[in-house]
């Protein structure tokens, strides 16, 4: 693009300061070439105007109907790509000594589910999982991963630490070679799996979790 | 035993619905720019919005109304690489197929849709560079800087290939029209 051409496009798009552009409006009256440009340009410009136009209605029926049916039909994790494998149930068989040896004190929510998220990460075949917690089994990045979720809070465990300051931050916790990395917000969700704490928050981030 | 709720709680569409359904303008007209016809500016649209909320959770801050614009360039190109075609050689006019609009003198209304089909037409042989550009400021309605984020190259090439693109596509519908008289 020559100088002209440049100083031209700004002009055009309203870039100069209003000494300039006032000089390039005396400028174009008495230069054939930029004048032509300059219309030739406005002219385009209108013809293409005559393009836009708003969606029509059934658009966005459609696009409403569509999303609404892969939400229903699949799990939508938000990088799909990245999640390789899936969602396997659960078998509840109660681990009754997991239980004891985890105990944490907590209002919200009996600690067995703790038990039951690291026995679950650590890849023990059956755990016990208290009602009204769900418990997918992942791969996410290479990583075999859990993520339990409830409508309860999961109870911060002794040893455990909130990652920041904030009210409802997400909490860091490791058991053995699992660790745990929990979100309060928008639901409650305790992500587990044996791959370090840093790692975690990656992961946790590709499943869209939220981290505040 | 209970069959767990799967992943799909952890994506709200109807949240993600409501932050990009405002933008179907936009990429409704994108579209437009981008295809053949209206049919399959549509079909772009809803790949468009199918993608993104596939991709949601991975969009962290940035402005949606652009993101979306990607997404939709993004998938209209692979769409091209597929049919081995430039677009311009997929695109042809048309005429009809608008919805009705109610009130309006439909002599008018045809002769919108005449004027369409010809700008549509011009747009389609114009160089893909002018043609993208053109399509997002001047049809989609992004700023320069939108645009630029969106190809990913300085703002100044944006308003360069605008320019360039507007005075071709002025040239040729006007030496169309000169041939057309004589
Ligand atoms: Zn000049």
């Amino acid at each position: 693009m020559s100088h002209s051409e440049r100083t031209l496009a700004a002009f055009l798009v309203g870039d100069l300061d209003p000494v300039d552009a006032a000089e390039y409006d005396r400028h174009i009256l008495e230069c054939d070439a930029c004048w032509t440009a300059v219309h030739e340009d406005r002219r385009g410009r209108d013809r293409l105007d005559t393009l836009r136009e708003p969606a029509p209605a059934r658009l966005a029926d459609a696009v409403r109907q569509r999303v609404e049916a892969a939400a229903a039909r699949r799990p939508q994790p938000r990088r799909p790509a990245r999640i390789v494998a899936t969602v396997v149930c659960v078998t509840v068989i109660v681990l009754a000594g997991a239980v004891t040896a985890t105990r944490v004190g907590g209002p919200h929510r009996d600690p067995a589910v703790l038990a039951s998220v690291v026995a679950a990460a650590a890849d023990r075949s059956g755990v016990a999982l208290p009602s009204g917690v769900t418990l997918d089994r992942l791969v996410v990045d290479g990583h075999a991963v859990v993520l339990a979720r409830s409508a309860a809070l999961f109870p911060m465990p002794p040893g455990g630490h909130p990652v920041n300051d904030a009210d409802h931050a997400p909490w860091i916790a490791a058991r053995g070679e699992v660790n745990l990395l929990c979100f309060s917000r928008p639901t409650p969700a305790l992500l587990a799996g044996r791959v370090p704490a840093a790692e975690l928050t990656g992961l946790a981030r590709a499943l869209g979790l939220q981290s505040s | 035993m209970s069959r767990p709720r799967r992943l799909q709680t952890v994506v709200d569409h109807r949240k993600f619905l409501d932050a990009a359904l405002p933008h179907i303008d936009v990429l409704h007209n994108v579209a437009r720019g981008l295809t053949r016809d209206r049919g399959a500016a549509e079909d772009l649209v809803q790949e468009t919005y199918l993608r993104a909320f596939a991709g949601f959770g991975g969009h962290r801050g940035g402005d949606m109304r652009s993101w979306l614009v990607s997404i939709c360039l993004n998938t209209a190109r692979s769409t091209w690489r597929r049919s081995q075609r430039r677009v311009g050689e997929v695109l042809s006019p048309e005429v009809g197929g608008a919805e009705p609009a109610p009130g309006r003198d439909p002599a008018d209304v045809a002769v919108a849709e005449v004027e369409r089909s010809t700008v549509a037409a011009a747009l389609a042989v114009l160089p893909e560079h002018y043609r993208v550009a053109l399509t997002l400021v001047d049809i989609g309605g992004l700023t320069a800087q939108e645009a630029a984020v969106v190809l990913g190259c300085p703002r100044g090439t944006v308003l360069a290939r605008v320019h360039r693109g507007r005075r071709r596509l002025a040239a040729s519908l006007e030496s169309e029209g000169i041939r057309r008289e004589s």
